[in-house]
């Protein structure tokens, strides 16, 4: 929330996607306390125009990517989206992108690429 | 901090973070509102038996994303926000509450008296004040309830047979949860039974459990056992520092063998979901939940992990590899 903070101060709105349904979105962002909003690419739409949409097979296990989950495995086929971060300016150009992979990422890189565009301002 | 609608006026920048799904769905799902089961948990996210329930939906020929959808609000071991977390649920307009605990399971029917609720992991139901009896539980609550402490002096002579030459076994709770005091009570009577020192260990916070067991010398003690999940995530903290100092471990669940433990023996939480989704099959056919009798799962799994114990480097008795229902590897 730190972090958040730091973003919000920069005038950074901070977006949350995922190919989840509106309503998982909703039970997850209030089990973690989130401040930002969750949006829901039920559709993998956005997903493949981001190109990190990713195919899982059915029997996957899920718990690695969820870190939390406890040996959920998939029953079907899914596409669900890659950990990845971008950053577009209000001109909705593409100013930044970080594929982090399976390796939590932090955030101060993104950070100092905004401060940085926010001062050429 | 409340979520913050999206503010164009205010904001400049846009940072898109891509999460990976928790719950994928498949493209091009059919439109209309599926049966939305709210499912409450202690826990750090999906559980077993969350995911035997959805397992069971399926197999009972229900579509998810389709026919119902499920959200899982988890608490990360804190207790006190149940009654928070249910109330969102309800806000949240979901069909069903699935719970796993009596605590989950009081703080839902705090919430509403109107919705269903389902509960699969209740040791005693009519003894919790959930439900007048199993033939008839009343109210808006069913479910499946399991054996719970009554295994827990089967776990601790199974432990025993595990390593014969165990003497001090040391039991860290939660001092505040009445729950792990009734554990303590049944391991120390078990304790006496087959031969071991039982050592306890309370702690008042995850900080205190967290420095505690970092303290733990081998030599001092012979082995670990845990307490029901996820208390001041003592589970986690248990299997974190029994892998670091190389000394066995013994869970009520699987899954913590999954993921490092020696041994488990307990419910099959898996089997209670997949139980509890024929419960729910029945109310999305318009059954009242006062009028489903509970269900008990008699399911027990004991797990042994061949590869930690040969990292711990303990000779475990041939024949407890025939009575193991799962060894991981």
């Amino acid at each position: 929330m730190v972090d958040y903070e730091r973003f919000n101060d920069l005038g950074v709105q901070i977006l949350g996607v995922s190919v989840d349904g509106s309503f998982s979105q909703k039970t997850f962002a209030d089990s973690l306390g989130l401040p930002f909003p969750l949006l829901s690419d039920a559709d993998a739409k956005v997903s493949r125009l981001y190109a990190v949409e990713k195919f899982v097979p059915a029997g996957a296990d899920l718990t690695p990517v969820m870190q939390a989950g406890m040996g959920f495995r998939l029953k079907k086929d899914r596409i669900i989206a890659s950990q990845a971060f971008f950053l577009i300016d209000k001109q909705g150009i593409l100013r930044g992108r970080w594929l982090p992979g399976r390796e939590f990422m932090s955030s101060e890189k993104i950070f100092e690429m905004a401060e940085h565009l926010a001062k050429r301002l | 901090m409340e979520p913050n609608g999206f503010e164009s006026s205010r904001f400049f920048w846009l940072l898109l973070l891509m999460l990976s799904a928790a719950f994928p769905v498949d493209p091009g799902h059919a439109t209309g509102r599926p049966f939305r089961i709210g499912a409450l948990t202690t826990s750090w996210g999906p559980t077993p038996m969350i995911a035997g329930l959805r397992d069971g939906l399926l197999e009972l020929g229900y579509r998810e994303t389709e026919d119902f959808e499920i959200g899982v609000r988890f608490t990360r071991g804190d207790y006190s926000t149940l009654p928070l977390a249910a109330r969102q649920l309800v806000q949240h307009g979901v069909d069903l509450i699935f719970v796993g605990r009596a605590e989950a399971a009081r703080a839902a029917k705090a919430a509403t008296r109107e919705i269903p609720i389902v509960f699969a992991a209740v040791s005693d139901p009519v003894g919790a004040g959930l439900i007048d009896r199993f033939a008839r539980p009343g109210d808006n609550i069913t479910g499946v309830s399991d054996l719970g402490h009554e295994l827990g002096g089967k776990r601790l002579a199974i432990y025993r047979e595990l390593l014969p030459e165990m003497k001090r076994v040391l039991f860290p709770y939660d001092a505040t949860y009445p729950g792990h005091k009734v554990e303590l009570e049944v391991y120390g009577a078990a304790a006496r039974r087959v031969g071991v020192e039982l050592l306890e260990r309370p702690f008042r916070t995850e900080a205190e459990a967290e420095l505690g067991l970092d303290q733990i010398q081998k030599g001092k003690v012979d082995g670990l056992l845990a307490p029901r999940c996820c208390l001041l995530n003592i589970p986690g903290l248990v299997l974190r520092f029994a892998s670091q100092k190389a000394l066995p471990t013994m869970f009520r669940q699987a899954f913590w063998v999954e993921n490092g433990g020696l041994a488990s023996y307990g419910p099959d939480y898996y089997a209670s979901g997949l139980q509890a989704a024929r419960l729910v099959d029945k109310i999305l056919n318009g059954a009242k939940p006062a009028a489903i009798p509970a269900e008990v799962n008699t399911r027990i799994e004991f797990a042994i992990n061949r590869k930690v114990g040969r990292a711990l480097d303990i000779n475990i008795p041939a024949e407890m590899w025939f009575k193991a229902d799962r060894v991981i590897r």
